[in-house]
């Protein structure tokens, strides 16, 4: 139970989720799969008392190939469930990062969006949008009134978090058709049980000679790195973080051997 | 839109029974299933989605209540261990003593029941990323991945 009163909100459309964060910008937060949320706000890390469930958007629950300047791209909503997703297998390298968050049940409810827009540092499930150069969808508040909708390389938008304007949400993650289908590499180490957060998440794909890798786990956040030639090492990474899971040498070590495997898998 | 603002009407389908009830949108479903409908049966452990003795099923897919807000689940199907029949189930746990202390077994059950549902013969892969949402301190867990094995054959 949350432990202080709350107003929950499901709009119907865009329109309405932007309208009611509008109606009152400090308490309010969107809202998702509500697994950080609910947890938060019961140990006192989370305090939004308007809660706007956006999950059920129709954007939000696409699952679809849409035509985009560059070509074809898959779109996967924020709303869907990661459960969803691993079994959509569209983009394999997504529906294989996604089986390994959290446990099964869990995943019946942590979103898409949810993941990725979240509070915790480990946002494994942007990992491969990241490896690939997706794109974020997103709709906020206009400047002049109304619902602005926007695209951004999501490369650019990430930075330690998604970098959001104020009232602003995630409606779905796209990526080109041709990287969902590249091969790619991926890796996870827990410090013990293999359900847990990860003190390494790797994810490689290769492109025309390009390599490009995407981290969880080994940093404050995410990163990512994409190199030419040949695959990026250990040391081109920033200093890994120290913590209760493990040192920093151990999670060096750990990168290490991942890179090595993923130019391995992937030459 | 809907909203949901102090102490509201609450309709909930609950083992296939519509159930009318007062809540307040900051309530999880594990505790309107428990303190509003008595069903204790849906187990209140670490109530941080770790543990998975709250686990429910809602339309068919086990989720932990303790995560997820009743507001939420307006319409949906929700399915507790009151509800659950799976004669096939129940024996092959107590066949296959996939129990001990009894705690973990209502969130075990549902899980293994949609677990079942979905994969009739499931893997032993299968089982264990299933019933790994779920823990239990006392039986080391070989009995319950027995017990799913010999449900999937009955």
């Amino acid at each position: 139970m949350i432990p202080f009163d709350i107003v929950y909100r499901r709009p119907e459309t865009v329109d309405e989720a932007v309208a009611a964060w509008l109606s009152n910008p400090e308490a309010s937060a969107y809202y998702s799969g509500g697994t950080e949320i609910v947890t938060g706000s019961r140990n006192g890390t989370y305090g939004a008392s308007a809660l706007i469930d956006v999950k059920r958007l129709p954007e939000c629950r696409a699952r679809d190939s849409r035509r985009v300047a560059e070509g074809e791209a898959l779109y996967f909503g924020a709303g869907l469930f990661l459960n969803e997703i691993v079994e959509d297998g569209s983009f394999p390298l997504l529906s294989a990062t996604a089986a390994k968050i959290a446990d099964h049940s869990v995943r019946n409810r942590i979103t898409l969006g949810g993941n990725v827009a979240g509070r915790l540092p480990y946002r494994e499930a942007l990992l491969p949008f990241l490896a690939a150069n997706g794109t974020a969808h997103l709709a906020g508040p206009s400047p002049a009134g109304g619902v602005a909708r926007r695209e951004a390389p999501l490369r650019e938008l990430h930075a330690k978090r998604l970098l959001l304007g104020p009232g602003e949400f995630l409606l779905g993650l796209s990526v080109d058709a041709e990287a969902a289908d590249l091969p790619f590499y991926r890796d996870r180490a827990t410090s013990g049980a293999e359900i847990d957060y990860p003190i390494l998440a790797l994810c490689a794909m290769a492109r025309s000679g390009r390599f490009a890798v995407a981290l969880s786990g080994y940093l404050d956040a995410p990163a990512w790195l994409e190199t030419e030639g040949a695959p990026p090492r250990a040391r081109d990474f920033p200093e890994p973080r120290t913590d209760a899971r493990a040192s920093g040498h151990y999670r060096a070590e750990l990168l290490g051997l991942g890179l090595a495997r993923a130019a391995e898998a992937l030459k | 839109m809907t909203e949901r603002k102090g102490l509201y009407e609450l309709r909930l389908r609950v083992n296939g029974e519509e159930r009318v009830l007062a809540a307040r949108p900051q309530d999880t479903l594990l505790r309107v299933l428990r303190e509003s409908l008595g069903l204790t049966g849906v187990k209140l452990g670490c109530e941080n989605g770790d543990c998975g003795v709250c686990t429910v099923l809602v339309d068919a897919k086990p989720v932990k209540s303790c995560m997820v807000l009743a507001a939420e689940v307006e319409g949906a199907d929700i399915l507790t261990i009151e509800g659950l029949r799976d004669e096939n189930l129940r024996e092959a746990f107590q066949e296959e003593n996939g129990y001990q202390c009894g705690f973990c077994t209502p969130g075990m059950m549902l899980n293994a029941h949609a677990l079942l549902e979905a994969h009739p013969s499931p893997s032993l892969e299968e089982t264990r990323d299933w019933m790994a949402s779920n823990l239990c301190r006392c039986t080391g867990y070989e009995g319950i991945a027995r017990a799913i094995a010999r449900a999937a054959t009955k």
